[in-house]
């Protein structure tokens, strides 16, 4: 089975435990929403998976072999929170770097056809976001970590989002994070809640009134 | 993966390659015209290579954070991308030098 593995995470920061005993599963064809309160760990956690921070402690399978740094394996990709690809770099470019049995779908894409010589930098703020989810959702590797792709972006932007996830969720595993949980519940196969350094699994929204995820007003 | 490594090099690495590739052309004259029996001028050509690489290295650590996750999403680690581009330049370093020492010889 395709399927990307960790448990036992253990990791802290100046002493203080972020995450304690967490595991997470994603197969392909899953989308595991990730959620939990500021500063429960959810980003530390994909930066663990992706190799990018080392914790104390972990064990990571792909695919059943155990690796490290899964990065290094090209099978991974992550959409980290903020704007990661120098501004400098023409999106051409990028598409052939980044991109190789999804290039022609995503070179169907209008926003990509339409700014294909320009530099990624020339775009708008709401734009350079989407073409990086793209970039990283269109990639060659097998599963996609994106962390916190909703936020400040219109909700227009927020809805092709969601439908480029929906549209590769049959070949990849996507491990998706945000504070916009609505979203994250409406596009995701399961969902897991990270909270005082554990992990939940979570069935309905009850559960996350149950866990302080969200008042129970709402 | 040469491919994207080669994109990686052409695109943020021109100005290392291009102060590391200097002084390598620099010693290489420097042999040509002063000779290859002047041991000094090995320790000196090493030293100055090796400040080269440690330039190279500082000027990365301040554009690490903004590009490490662009990097990484192509499948490189800093230390795979710095130890090829220095093992390649070393090499082509030593390349220029045996090649001046051969055509010094038969002059």
């Amino acid at each position: 089975m395709r399927e990307l593995y960790i448990d036992s995470v253990a990791h802290s920061y100046r002493g203080d435990k972020v995450l304690s005993s967490v595991y997470l599963s994603c197969a392909i064809g899953e989308v595991v929403g990730l959620l939990g309160r500021n500063g429960s760990g959810k980003s530390t956690l994909l930066k663990i998976i992706f190799g990018n921070l080392r914790p104390d402690y972990m064990y990571m399978r792909l695919n059943g072999q155990p690796i490290k740094q899964a990065y290094l394996s090209g099978q991974v990709s992550y959409l980290p929170q903020h704007l990661f690809i120098p501004q400098h770099l023409k999106i051409k470019d990028l598409v052939d770097q980044y991109t190789n049995t999804y290039r022609q779908q995503l070179l169907s894409e209008e926003l990509i056809t339409k700014h294909l010589d320009m530099p990624i930098g020339d775009l708008s703020g709401g734009q350079k976001r989407l073409v990086e989810c793209l970039l990283v959702l269109y990639s060659n590797s097998d599963f996609v970590l994106l962390d916190e792709p909703f936020s400040q972006l219109s909700p227009i932007i927020i809805e092709e989002i969601v439908r480029h996830i929906q549209a590769l969720r049959k070949f990849k595993g996507i491990v998706l994070t945000d504070h916009y949980y609505q979203h994250i519940l409406n596009t995701s196969s399961r969902i897991v809640l990270l909270h005082n350094g554990c992990n939940y699994s979570i069935k309905n929204k009850e559960d996350l009134q149950l866990h302080g995820y969200i008042s129970h007003e709402r | 993966m040469l491919n994207k490594l080669t994109f990686i090099y052409r695109q943020h690495f021109k100005f290392i390659i291009a102060i590391n590739l200097g002084t390598s052309l620099f010693f290489s004259f420097l042999f040509l015209s002063k000779g290859y029996t002047h041991y000094p001028l090995y320790m000196l050509s090493i030293i100055f290579k090796l400040v080269g690489y440690l330039i190279s290295i500082a000027v990365e650590r301040l554009l690490y954070a903004s590009r490490v996750y662009h990097y990484q999403n192509l499948g490189f680690s800093y230390k795979l991308i710095f130890s090829r581009l220095f093992i390649a330049d070393f090499l082509l370093f030593i390349l220029l030098i045996s090649i001046g020492y051969l055509c010094a010889s038969f002059i």
